[in-house]
């Protein structure tokens, strides 16, 4: 379930790459991680070493990873997406800091592959709570420039699947445990 | 200076040898027999030059008649340019005499009685008879020899002239060679240019026109337009091909020209597959997949992104390519004794036998594959970037089961 989080509701702004980690760190509770997120306001030159662009495809960026958590940053350039992808057994939060993303949500459909449900706008400052299964999505950089978004995972996925939307066929990459 | 007492002298001795068979009245005779058939000119003249004695061969040599030159002065022999000198010569030699070659370092000539010349050799000697000198020289026709001489003085030249001759045409082929040879470099770099430049622009209009099929796909799936759709599908999948292909002219050029240098960063090889699989996934046909599994718990390696991400896409790129709708193409990643494993393994049509010896050459493409697009570059490329990664690469196939494997050493990271 898609659950928008109160920004007013936590205490002092996050705004250091340093000061996350540290955060997210201190706390073995999942769910607080979206409260920690919350606190999000790095400025993006921060961010910017971790900044991967590629004419070709988008691109992922680890920050950190451990047994808890990943944090990726992924970049956009105008018009790339991702595929129609979902993550088992994750909750992952998906954070906008830069450009506006088209995250589409598709459900899967016996028989027939994939069907689109429904699509949503996400703005910079917004954060996007996914949950094991409504995990199907589709992110596309919709807006004339570059957009970043900084994703959340716990714990850090252990596998990948993308939907042929044509067929419904799926290709899985599991990455094996993470270190 | 000879004496007839000296030279009787030394034919004696000869005779008292052991072993002689000739006897001491045999002289004469033996004497005569020489002075006949000797192969050279035999001539005695007196203080004034006057033939007094001669051989048949003299006669023979200079065309004269028996008798003819008895008594004739000496320079009667000799070419009529050459008489006047010659009588002051031999009176000079009169009054000085020594045993000597004639004419040493010059070209000495005779004169027929017909007045033809030809070349001689003349060794001069003086003895005395009771008390009057007298000149004995031996002369000898050098002509065959003289002839043989200019022959090889000729053949000489002529090879000399021919060597310079070819020389010169080595040096002119030489010089054409090196023409063509910079020619040659000006093209290539052209060419460089012409299919960098070209390339390059050729992306730009097709990065514009694939964002405008994506725009207008998103326009029209919710109308559901089936047909547009279609052509939608078919215009990106032939602009992918296209930019493809210039992305594979355009790393070879860069290859070529040494513009591509190792840069080694870490590497989360799991979020490069995944990337690389994000990308890779549009080439895919009705029912493809890519299945992705990264063994152990090591993740990052360290080495050039860019190179490591040509290869594995080159490799997946291939799989896809060559394997029908709805199959699999695997892709396995390991790290080991700081060693990079990769293994992509497909259920293609595979590698002919007969193909296999000239899979990673430039522009070379299977028997079995002419019908399927593409610039036979992807291969090399591979090869090119692992030998800049010191990597190796090795494959088996067969029709269903094409396997290659790729082994990359880690670079060192920058701490150490």
């Amino acid at each position: 379930m898609n659950k928008p989080f109160d920004r007013s509701v936590n205490a002092a702004p996050i705004t250091s790459i340093r000061e996350l980690l540290q955060e997210l760190l201190r706390h073995r509770d999942p769910e607080a991680y979206g409260e920690i997120l919350l606190r999000y306001a790095i400025p993006t030159l921060d961010l910017e070493p971790y900044f991967r662009w590629n004419t070709r495809h988008y691109t992922r960026t680890c920050v950190h990873r451990n047994e808890g958590f990943e944090l990726l940053v992924i970049c956009y350039e105008p018009g790339q997406r991702t595929s129609v992808h979902d993550y088992d057994s994750q909750l992952a939060w998906i954070h906008p800091v830069m450009g506006e993303v088209l995250e589409e949500r598709f459900a899967l459909v016996p028989d027939d592959g994939i069907r689109r449900t429904s699509e949503v706008f996400r703005q910079p400052g917004e954060v996007d709570r996914i949950s094991a299964g409504t995990a199907i999505r589709r992110f596309t950089n919709v807006g004339p420039g570059r957009a970043v978004t900084v994703n959340l995972y716990a714990k850090p996925m252990s596998k990948w699947r993308v939907y042929d939307e044509r067929t419904g066929a799926t290709t899985t990459t599991p990455p094996g445990p993470a270190r | 200076m000879t004496s007839a007492a000296t030279t009787q002298g030394y034919l004696a001795a000869m005779m008292d040898n052991a072993g002689s068979s000739f006897k001491p009245h045999d002289l004469e005779r033996i004497g005569q027999l020489l002075f006949a058939t000797a192969a050279e000119g035999l001539v005695v003249v007196n203080g004034k030059g006057a033939i007094l004695m001669h051989n048949p061969r003299l006669n023979t040599m200079f065309g004269h008649g028996a008798g003819e030159l008895m008594g004739q002065p000496i320079e009667v022999l000799l070419p009529d340019a050459i008489r006047s000198r010659h009588t002051a010569h031999r009176e000079a030699y009169d009054k000085k005499p020594v045993q000597r070659s004639m004419g040493q370092g010059m070209d000495l000539w005779g004169k027929r009685k017909d007045g033809s010349v030809f070349p001689v050799e003349v060794s001069l000697n003086h003895f005395e008879v009771d008390g009057e000198r007298f000149v004995m020289g031996l002369v000898t026709d050098i002509t065959l020899r003289r002839n043989a001489e200019e022959d090889l003085k000729r053949t000489n030249q002529e090879l000399e002239e021919r060597v310079e001759q070819r020389t010169e045409e080595l040096r002119a082929a030489e010089h054409s060679v090196r023409e063509a040879l910079e020619k040659e470099k000006e093209l290539h770099a052209l060419k460089g240019r012409f299919v960098s430049m070209a390339s390059h622009e050729f992306r730009t209009p097709l990065s514009t026109i694939m964002s405008s099929v994506d725009l207008i796909g998103r326009y029209t799936e919710d109308a559901a337009d089936e047909k547009v759709q279609k052509h939608v599908v078919r215009i990106r999948a032939k602009v992918r091909e296209m930019t493809a292909m210039l992305n594979e002219f355009l790393s070879l050029e860069k290859i070529e020209q040494g513009q591509v240098i190792s840069t080694p960063v870490e590497i989360d090889i799991v979020h490069l597959c995944i990337e690389l699989m994000e990308e890779l996934r549009p080439l895919a046909k009705p029912g493809q997949t890519i299945d992705f599994d990264h063994q152990g718990e090591a993740r990052t390696v360290r080495m050039d992104r860019q190179m490591l991400s040509n290869v594995i896409s080159n490799l997946v790129t291939n799989a896809l390519k060559y394997s029908l709708e709805g199959q699999t193409a695997k892709l396995r990643t390991s790290i080991a004794n700081s060693q990079l494993t990769i293994l992509v393994r497909d259920c293609g049509i595979g590698i002919p036998k007969e193909d296999q010896q000239h899979l990673f050459e430039r522009f070379f493409r299977g028997g079995n594959t002419t019908h399927i697009q593409g610039t036979g570059l992807g291969l090399n490329i591979v090869t090119r970037y692992l030998d800049l990664l010191g990597g190796t690469i090795n494959f088996a196939s067969a029709p269903g089961n094409t396997v290659f494997t790729v082994v990359l050493p880690q670079q060192p990271s920058a701490d150490h």
